[in-house]
């Protein structure tokens, strides 16, 4: 027997429901409107709410957030309503467990609705794929020593700089820090090269009403926002340096005062800053002072470029590849030999021109035997290898400024890996070592 | 106001309050049957079937105001024509 409340302004539909209702053993309340309604719904718990989208005094919408909530999550809802067209608004808004019964209402509509389970839940496609820390796909080398430092940094409340090249993943791998650390602040991220100057401390600290022109009302900075969680300051090495000295004030004293304001206040938030500089490129340009960069990289982490970890390439792919299938209900593949191709590719633009791409390639899929289109040539306008080997190939430059930058290239791609080097070149190991002499390269 | 936004205000409530009639046809049809069907109370059954013909009656007088609303949108569109 179901404990159902139903709510239309029409009396006569009203009555006549109520009574069928009754005459199939379930326990029926009326109202005839959304007042009436919230009334009835605050001395009773249902089982079953059937509403009118328009009431005199409202519509059935209004009626939602008295009804449903954590302790009443099972109850199921039916909105009377003349338009189709209504039930994927309502569902965009509210979910999939919102029922409708489009007028002229039958007796098996009724019955129907009060009999309906809930659909379970369907699994995504991409709910095969492993996780760690809820964010990051990838089994390689690599990845596995970046889980290790993620893991061994959350058991702390160290400050954390990530480094590594533009689309790598730097705000994925701070969602994994923030996850694996269990805290209960949230993570807030902000980038630090996108405001203007003059409003990045108001940014990062807050400000009072009436603090400057403009200033309405007060605002409440990301430090405030990420208390007891993580702050995320992406692209920090791109905030002017003048303005730093706040930024390490507030780290030193774990204290920040709101613009106008006269007093300080407590802030307690681990920091995970991210730039796409290396730390020599840091130092030598001045973007960052040196006292501020020791207090923001007390563990500095190294993403993997997706060169480095191509072996993650394969399952990269598929997951992406799933997640378009789930986002357009469709069933496109890639085959073995356009695999190969994205896995032969050095990919300077990272994960974000990997996806990219991928997505350009669902989009010209070929429909009949479902696979994507990968293109012959595959090239970033950002690309820096390419550049590299066409400053390689100039009129005027030696036989040894060329090896050289063959030498370094090759290193560079291979992460610093002589033996597999000296492979790749032809070479014997020592014959390397000499080269490596001879033209006083460094691979420290 | 354009005027496809003007017929579409002017429709939407008689069309709704027309909806609604069917509606209580509908349920009052399933109550008089399942009355029948179930305890055989004439007297409750006939009520239903009562109900269903005043609803028919006042569906035909929205349905004359609905038509008396196109007839004056269309004079109304024949003049702006002829302006």
């Amino acid at each position: 027997m179901a404990k159902i409340l139903l709510v239309d302004d029409d009396i006569e539909f009203l009555n006549a429901t109520e009574a069928l209702l009754g005459m199939l053993g379930h326990e029926v309340d009326t109202a005839t409107s959304v007042k009436g309604a919230k009334e009835i719904a605050q001395t009773g718990r249902y089982s079953h709410v059937i509403l009118d989208l328009l009431l005199p005094d409202g519509s059935g919408l209004h009626l939602l957030d008295e009804i449903t909530g954590p302790d009443n999550d099972e109850i199921k809802i039916a909105f009377v309503t003349g338009h189709s067209s209504v039930k994927s608004v309502v569902s965009n808004l509210y979910g999939p467990n919102i029922h409708y019964l489009l007028k002229p209402v039958s007796l098996d509509d009724l019955k129907n609705f009060i009999s309906k389970q809930d659909e379970p839940k369907r699994p995504k496609p991409t709910d095969k794929f492993k996780k760690h820390f809820e964010h990051l796909i990838g089994e390689s080398a690599p990845m596995q020593q970046l889980y290790e430092m993620i893991e061994r940094v959350s058991a702390t409340a160290a400050n954390v700089m990530l480094i590594g090249e533009s689309g790598v993943g730097k705000e994925v791998v701070a969602a994994s820090i923030h996850q694996a650390s269990n805290l209960t602040g949230e993570l807030v991220a902000v980038n630090c090269g996108a405001f203007a100057a003059d409003l990045i401390n108001s940014e990062l600290f807050g400000h009072e009403k009436g603090a400057f022109t403009g200033a309405i009302s007060r605002k409440i900075g990301v430090f405030e926002q990420a208390q007891d969680g993580t702050l995320f300051l992406d692209e920090v090495t791109e905030m002017p340096i003048d303005l730093q000295p706040n930024l390490l004030r507030a780290l030193e004293s774990r204290k920040i005062t709101r613009l106008g304001s006269t007093s300080s206040m407590s802030v307690n938030c681990r920091v995970i800053s991210a730039t796409n500089r290396s730390e020599s490129e840091i130092a030598q340009d001045k973007r960052l002072r040196e006292d501020l960069y020791f207090r923001l990289a007390v563990f500095p982490i190294y993403i993997p470029p997706l060169r480095h970890r191509k072996d993650d390439i394969p399952l990269l792919v598929k997951y992406f590849l799933a997640e378009l299938n789930s986002q357009y209900d469709s069933n496109i593949k890639i085959a073995e030999s356009d695999l190969k191709k994205l896995c032969d590719y050095d990919w300077p633009g990272n994960l974000r021109e990997l996806r990219h791409c991928l997505h350009r390639a669902y989009i010209m899929a070929d429909q009949e035997s479902e696979l994507v289109r990968i293109p012959e040539k595959m090239s970033s306008p950002f690309s820096k290898k390419e550049g590299n080997a066409s400053k390689g190939i100039e009129f005027g430059k030696t036989v040894e400024d060329v090896e050289r930058e063959l030498i370094l290239t090759t290193l560079d791609h291979l992460g610093g890996d002589k033996k597999a080097a000296a492979e790749t070149l032809g070479l014997s190991l020592k014959t390397l070592y000499n080269r490596l002499n001879e033209y006083q390269i460094s691979t420290e | 106001m354009n005027n496809d936004l003007r017929k579409e205000m002017n429709y939407s409530r008689p069309i709704h309050d027309l909806r609604n009639r069917l509606n209580t046809i509908s349920m009052n049809a399933e109550l008089g049957k399942m009355i029948l069907q179930s305890n055989g109370d004439a007297e409750k059954a006939i009520n239903t079937f009562n109900i269903i013909m005043e609803t028919c009656q006042k569906s035909s007088q929205e349905i004359s105001e609905l038509k008396k609303l196109f007839d004056s949108i269309n004079v109304q569109q024949q003049d702006q024509g002829k302006r």
